[in-house]
């Protein structure tokens, strides 16, 4: 049969496409077989490496005197993950016993040249060089506290913050209010690591600077790292006119007792998110007096807040299940009966939510 | 019969075929390259984003964030007759490194003992808990609790199907955050975390999504992977491939333009209120987890919200795939009809002002490729082979057609073995790769075909308005990955029962 001259412009773009396509797919898979034999070979050396470092570390850690050599090309990755590991298992004075072998190695010298590397190698050499805490790479790790990574800058905020903690501190957290890429409990855990109090002089200095989004932030991690502290700033903040959503944060922050006064203005709010962590708040810090401020919140017509305030009250200093049953006697509303009974099942099953 | 066929073969000898046949070549060649095209390219967004996401998080350079920072999640068990695997499947995820947590799981009116079981395991007791109908459901006949295992719940409900236990069980939740595991999913105890990172890093995030991958030839030991392997059958062999392809290009392509228009049901983290807020689940369709995602995009778009719904490369949950060709079929038909309702009860959506790329780009393709592509396929065979055995298509011109299909196909299935060496590189021996690669070839000759006309049959039920109202799937499965001999017990290897629509 005759092709017609249409088909047969038809045909060689099938014959082309046919072609390319099939020794496109065999060209890739070649790529793929190198890239995965490569990367085997590399996984084997740097787990050999890793693996004889380690054993390394360990002499050095028992107090063995270890002969060693300097760091060749095939070791440093190995090198770098056992340093790095073995670092963040130890305490800070037993850590301080593996820098002199950091030195000896010329840890130093390769963890610059991996600065200039890829990605990873910059991330682990900058972790690496925080660990040794050598004060003549702080300027270096410098400029890696603003890069665009979230994962490099975080890796410099902690290797400096090891290295000069008042220093790297200071130029950190005012940094933490502009970088909404930066995770919380990453940069929770550089502030919780800082042990020379500058993390929170710095935080309290920034908190004066604060707007209201960033305010809320910065009390979450000045919370964590010295909650008497943030009592006060806390306390400052529910007196102040400030949002809802700020007051929310404030209020599962209270934990002094002399905030309950000021905690229970909250529990009529408008917004039933501020009136459900009031009530909350309230059943960490109140007192049995407190009931009945409680109780009105049993008939509220949001589920949450029913359910804070029947926890709240069982919580609270001389209410136990029998008085809150009593309570519950005592209730005109369904949903207020229904709620103390879910929440006392709970507590009998010994179920915290 | 002869008689008949001569009679067709010489009207076609002596018609004026030369240009239809010409024409229909044309449009068939100009759709095939069109498809693959667009697949090639959604390949290449992959790449780049993939390439960037494992440079972020490929090791773990800074010590662990504090803990406490991670939100907690709620997981949302939904389960109809999964005696045989319901129990090991809340020990496995109870196993989850995640901080904090609940199990709420829905007995979803089993007939069999999947109530009971739950009961006796996790020692629950039926609880006053003031259960709070937001979304409507079927009747709730109750809640359990657990003394012994705080974190676990049931709900026992009326059958409703699987749409009807996720909305019962997003009735039930405490947390903001949702997550929906299939009853039969394995996960590993970073999956939660992988998972949820998206919603930390950025606040506009309401959904987020993960990759599915084949949990056949793998080893599970106590209820987590232990060995990831290639199954040792051909049929799930070929899914394995096609999983590739549809994660790794299929969705991450996607979600670069914030256009993502599927969140696979075996495993996603989403809003609470903000699936609440458009009325949770529809119940009345097959494909409800592509339904939400799309529903998702309608809502917050007609609503001016800047929003995200974003999918991490990381393969976060593993399923096991059908070994045998009529389960295989059954739920290939079944995830065509449910991609046929989410498209056209959302095809507001399409071309909206306000559309963004899910309404004037990924919607359409949906639409052309993978709604109408099964269609334009099967007529494509069923022509070609009647047009060659009436002697009107040369050997030569079948021959060369037929390489080219095969060779797009290829370079499909090589470019996501390619995405997956960037990621991961879960198949780590040469040799695997090399099977995959034989795999990937072999597929195209019946297994793409079958495929196609299965997803064709799916299309003209969902046309003829044949809707079968079997809520949940059912699909036999082989369970030879397990390798426990405690949960063999609780885990034979008959298990059936499957919700999630796609994969």
């Amino acid at each position: 049969m005759e092709i017609p001259a249409s088909g047969a412009t038809l045909l060689t773009v099938a014959y082309w496409v046919a072609v390319l396509t099939l020794l496109l797919a065999f060209s890739l898979l070649t790529v793929i077989v190198f890239l995965r034999a490569r990367s085997q070979r590399r996984e084997l050396r740097d787990k050999r490496a890793q693996q004889h470092w380690l054993q390394v570390m360990r002499h050095v850690l028992a107090g063995e005197e270890v002969q060693v050599r300097a760091l060749g090309n095939d070791d440093v990755a190995g090198f770098i993950e056992a340093w790095n590991a073995t670092h963040e298992s130890l305490s800070e004075p037993d850590s301080a016993r593996l820098l002199p072998l950091g030195h000896r190695v010329g840890l130093v010298g390769a963890a610059r040249r991996m600065l200039k590397g890829n990605y990873h190698d910059r991330a682990m050499a900058i972790m690496a060089l925080g660990h040794l805490r050598d004060h003549g790479v702080f300027d270096e790790l410098v400029p890696f506290l603003n890069d665009r990574s979230p994962i490099v800058s975080l890796c410099a905020a902690h290797a400096l913050g090891k290295v000069d903690p008042p220093q790297a501190m200071a130029m950190f957290v005012p940094m933490i209010m502009q970088r909404e890429d930066w995770m919380p409990g990453n940069v929770a855990r550089i502030l919780a690591r800082n042990e020379d109090g500058s993390a929170v002089r710095e935080l309290d200095n920034a908190l004066l600077r604060a707007n209201t989004s960033t305010v809320v932030k910065l009390v979450r991690f000045m919370a964590d790292i010295d909650p008497g502290h943030a009592a006060g700033v806390i306390r400052q903040l529910l007196d102040s006119s400030i949002d809802d959503h700020a007051i929310s944060v404030c209020l599962q922050l209270v934990s002094d007792k002399q905030d309950r006064e000021r905690v229970a203005g909250f529990l009529g709010a408008s917004r039933w998110h501020v009136r459900m962590h009031a009530a909350s708040a309230l059943g960490r810090i109140g007192e049995a007096a407190d009931a009945q401020r409680l109780e009105p919140l049993l008939a509220d017509q949001v589920w949450w807040v029913r359910y804070r305030a029947a926890q709240a009250l069982l919580a609270l200093p001389g209410m136990g299940t029998a008085a809150l049953r009593q309570m519950q006697q005592r209730q005109s509303d369904a949903y207020g009966r229904d709620i103390i009974d879910q929440v006392l099942s709970e507590h009998d099953m010994g179920v915290v939510v | 019969m002869n008689t008949h066929w001569n009679a067709v073969v010489a009207s076609l000898q002596h018609g004026s075929w030369d240009h239809t046949l010409a024409s229909m070549q044309w449009i068939f060649m100009i759709y095939f390259v069109a498809i693959n095209l667009a697949y090639l390219i959604l390949n290449y967004i992959s790449a780049y984003q993939i390439v960037r996401y494992m440079r972020e998080y490929r090791a773990n350079y800074l010590p662990p964030g504090l803990r406490e920072y991670q939100p907690p999640v709620s997981i949302v068990l939904p389960a109809h007759n999964e005696v045989k695997s319901v129990v090991a499947s809340v020990h496995s995820l109870l196993k989850t490194n995640y901080p904090e947590f609940e199990i709420v799981v829905v007995n979803d009116g089993s007939s069999d003992r999947t109530r009971e079981a739950l009961i006796e395991a996790f020692g629950l007791v039926k609880v006053p808990e003031a259960y709070r109908a937001r979304l409507q459901t079927e009747e709730v006949k109750g809640v359990y609790a657990s003394a012994r295992y705080p974190r676990v719940r049931m709900v026992d409900k009326v059958k409703g199907g699987k749409s009807d236990a996720i909305n019962a069980g997003i009735n039930c939740v405490r947390y903001p955050l949702y997550c929906v595991v299939d009853a039969d999913c394995i996960l590993q105890p970073e999956s939660l975390s992988r998972v949820v990172r998206p919603f930390l890093e950025d606040g506009r995030v309401v959904a987020s999504g993960g990759v599915v991958r084949v949990l056949n030839g793998c080893s599970v030991v106590n209820g987590m992977m232990a060995k990831v392997g290639l199954p040792n059958h051909w049929l799930p062999s070929f899914q394995v491939i096609e999983y590739l392809r549809a994660f790794l290009f299929g969705r991450m392509g996607w979600s670069p333009m914030n256009a993502l228009l599927i969140i696979s049901g075996a495993f996603g983290v989403f809003y609470k209120e903000r699936v609440i807020a458009i009325g949770g689940y529809r119940r009345d369709t097959v494909g409800e987890d592509m339904d939400l995602i799309v529903r998702l995009h309608r809502n917050l778009r007609e609503e001016k919200r800047d929003y995200r719904i974003v999918f991490v490369p990381d393969p976060v949950c593993w399923t096991e795939v059908p070994t045998d060709v009529a389960s295989l079929g059954h739920q290939r038909v079944r995830w065509q009809r449910g991609l046929a309702e989410s498209l056209w009860s959302n095809i507001g959506l399409m071309f909206n002002r306000r559309g963004g790329a899910a309404g004037w780009v990924a919607f359409p393709f949906m639409l052309v490729f993978e709604f109408l592509g099964p269609i334009i396929e099967v007529v494509g065979y069923v022509s070609m082979i009647v047009l060659a055995l009436a002697g009107l298509v040369p050997l030569k011109i079948f021959l060369v057609f037929l390489a080219a299909a095969i060779g797009m196909g290829m370079l499909l299935s090589v470019n996501a073995m390619m995405l997956e060496e960037l990621s991961f590189g879960l198949y780590a021996r040469p040799s695997q790769q090399l099977r995959l690669f034989v795999v990937a070839v072999l597929e195209n000759f019946g297994y793409r075909q079958m495929n196609s006309c299965w997803r064709f049959y799916g299309t003209l039920l969902w046309l003829l308005g044949l809707r079968k109202h079997h809520r949940w799937g059912h699909i036999n499965r082989d369970g030879s990955w397990q390798h426990n001999p405690a949960e063999n017990e609780t885990m034979p290897t008959d298990q059936h029962a499957d919700g999630s629509s796609h994969p």
